[in-house]
């Protein structure tokens, strides 16, 4: 899984969304969020689908493969609440030894977990990990935080190819490492060494950066900033929370 | 060990928010401006060595590696596996940014703990010590991790009890294996650079 850069970067086509401030993005998603998972009823389920899905349509065209291949990730630990919530929940069975409240459980949790995904998706995830870092930071978390977030980031990228040539030449120079205790103790000695390596480097870098009176981030880079279109952003995704509060009213 | 979007309620996916809010800001506080490169650098080597797959006969693994990581980092665990957790979510959907809070909870916690039973007999206990100390912490690190987990999945409104419990109960001999990894990692580290070691506060 390791070894090439790219798979720690989210590099996605331009949308709509990246018109809208990173901070607005983070609110309006964890509002959105928040309000999904506190649903229980089919209904509200339904009208709180109405978000996402617009979301995903949105930028399909473009950001298709990406979202399906996430969904698909996602929804892998969707098989074991599907095992598990039918097998073990009390109530009348259904399908052999599925029960049926179990199974509506199941399908609950399964709806619920790709909207709020969906949501985050395209929302936060795309932002990147440097839009996120920045958007926190803006929103008043500990700077510290935010240049951990930035500097590990950083390094997962620098690291990833020395640990991957690592691991491959421990396997080829062993022709096969097998598996059972011995693959353990290869695999704790190269991430051992790993970290001796990183250790020197991260001394090297943590003065380098002292000197250069940074603090591990790009101050010059222009900041987004808080426009009325982000105002109104949040105010239709609060809108958009109460009308999936009140739809069973509504309907009714 | 992650819980998933979708499981718990917004009343416990807030207090692992704010445990978790108060966990990391206690560890950014433990950690001084100057150590941030190397905890960045130490959390980084963990979370590319949780993506290795080890082959264990029929079938293969990824360790979680928490007791190395409260071993090595002390309280600064806590915000690196914040981060850590962030990354996993962002760039490969494992777990959630919403249970962000609770996945943090049950992992800082256990590395935290790991660091505090058997931090002191790891740096200064001979060979034989430091090796036995650290298999107990990688092993009771995993379980205390999973059994938080099992905690919050029984909370949750949708009767994970049973779910919890076998989660647990399959956390075992991942925990042993786990447990392995630590004690050839800290005796590899305590022959060649036992300063590594010394990180953690």
């Amino acid at each position: 899984m390791i070894g090439s850069a790219d798979a720690f970067e989210v590099c996605l086509p331009p949308s709509r969304l990246d018109a809208f401030d990173s901070r607005c993005r983070v609110v309006c998603a964890l509002i959105a969020a928040v309000t999904i998972a506190a649903l229980r009823g089919f209904e509200n389920l339904a009208a709180g689908s109405m978000m996402p899905v617009m979301l995903l349509i949105m930028d399909w065209r473009t950001r298709g493969g990406f979202f399906s291949k996430s969904l698909v990730n996602i929804n892998k630990i969707s098989v074991f609440i599907w095992i598990f919530l039918p097998l073990t929940y009390p109530g009348e069975k259904l399908l052999g030894p599925f029960s049926r409240e179990g199974l509506m459980n199941a399908l609950i949790v399964t709806w619920k977990l790709n909207l709020i995904s969906s949501v985050l998706l395209q929302m936060i995830v795309s932002l990147g990990i440097n839009g996120l870092s920045d958007a926190l930071t803006r929103l008043g978390c500990p700077r510290k935080l935010g240049m951990l977030l930035t500097l590990t980031m950083r390094y997962v990228i620098l690291l990833s190819e020395r640990m991957a040539t690592a691991w491959r030449s421990v396997c080829v120079r062993s022709n096969s490492i097998g598996g059972g205790i011995g693959a353990v103790r290869v695999f704790a000695c190269v991430v051992a060494t790993t970290l001796i390596h990183s250790a020197d480097r991260a001394e090297r870098a943590s003065i380098a950066l002292a000197r250069r009176g940074g603090t591990g981030g790009f101050s010059q880079r222009s900041a987004s900033r808080w426009r009325e279109r982000d105002s109104y952003m949040c105010a239709l995704f609060l809108l958009n929370s109460l009308f999936i509060m009140l739809f069973p009213i509504l309907i009714v | 060990m992650h819980i998933s979007e979708g499981i718990l309620a917004p009343q416990i996916l807030a207090a692992g928010v704010v445990i978790a809010g108060a966990e990391v800001a206690w560890g950014l506080k433990k950690t001084d401006h100057d150590k941030i490169v190397q905890v960045a650098m130490a959390s980084s080597v963990f979370f590319l060595a949780s993506l290795i797959n080890i082959r264990l006969g029929p079938s293969s693994t990824h360790l979680s590696l928490i007791g190395p990581i409260g071993l090595i980092l002390g309280w600064s665990a806590f915000p690196a596996i914040f981060v850590a957790l962030l990354l996993q979510a962002v760039l490969f959907q494992f777990g959630g940014i919403l249970v962000l809070g609770v996945n943090t909870v049950s992992m800082a916690t256990a590395a935290v703990a790991a660091h505090l039973i058997f931090g002191r007999p790891v740096r200064s206990g001979s060979l034989k010590i430091a090796a036995s100390s650290a298999f107990a912490a990688g092993f009771l690190a995993v379980l205390l991790g999973a059994s938080l987990v099992g905690m919050f999945l029984s909370l949750s409104d949708y009767g994970m009890l049973t779910a919890a419990k076998t989660l647990v109960a399959a956390h075992i001999p991942l925990g042993l294996i786990e447990g392995a990894a630590a004690a050839f990692m800290i005796t590899f580290l305590k022959r060649t650079h036992p300063d590594v070691l010394g990180m953690a506060r």
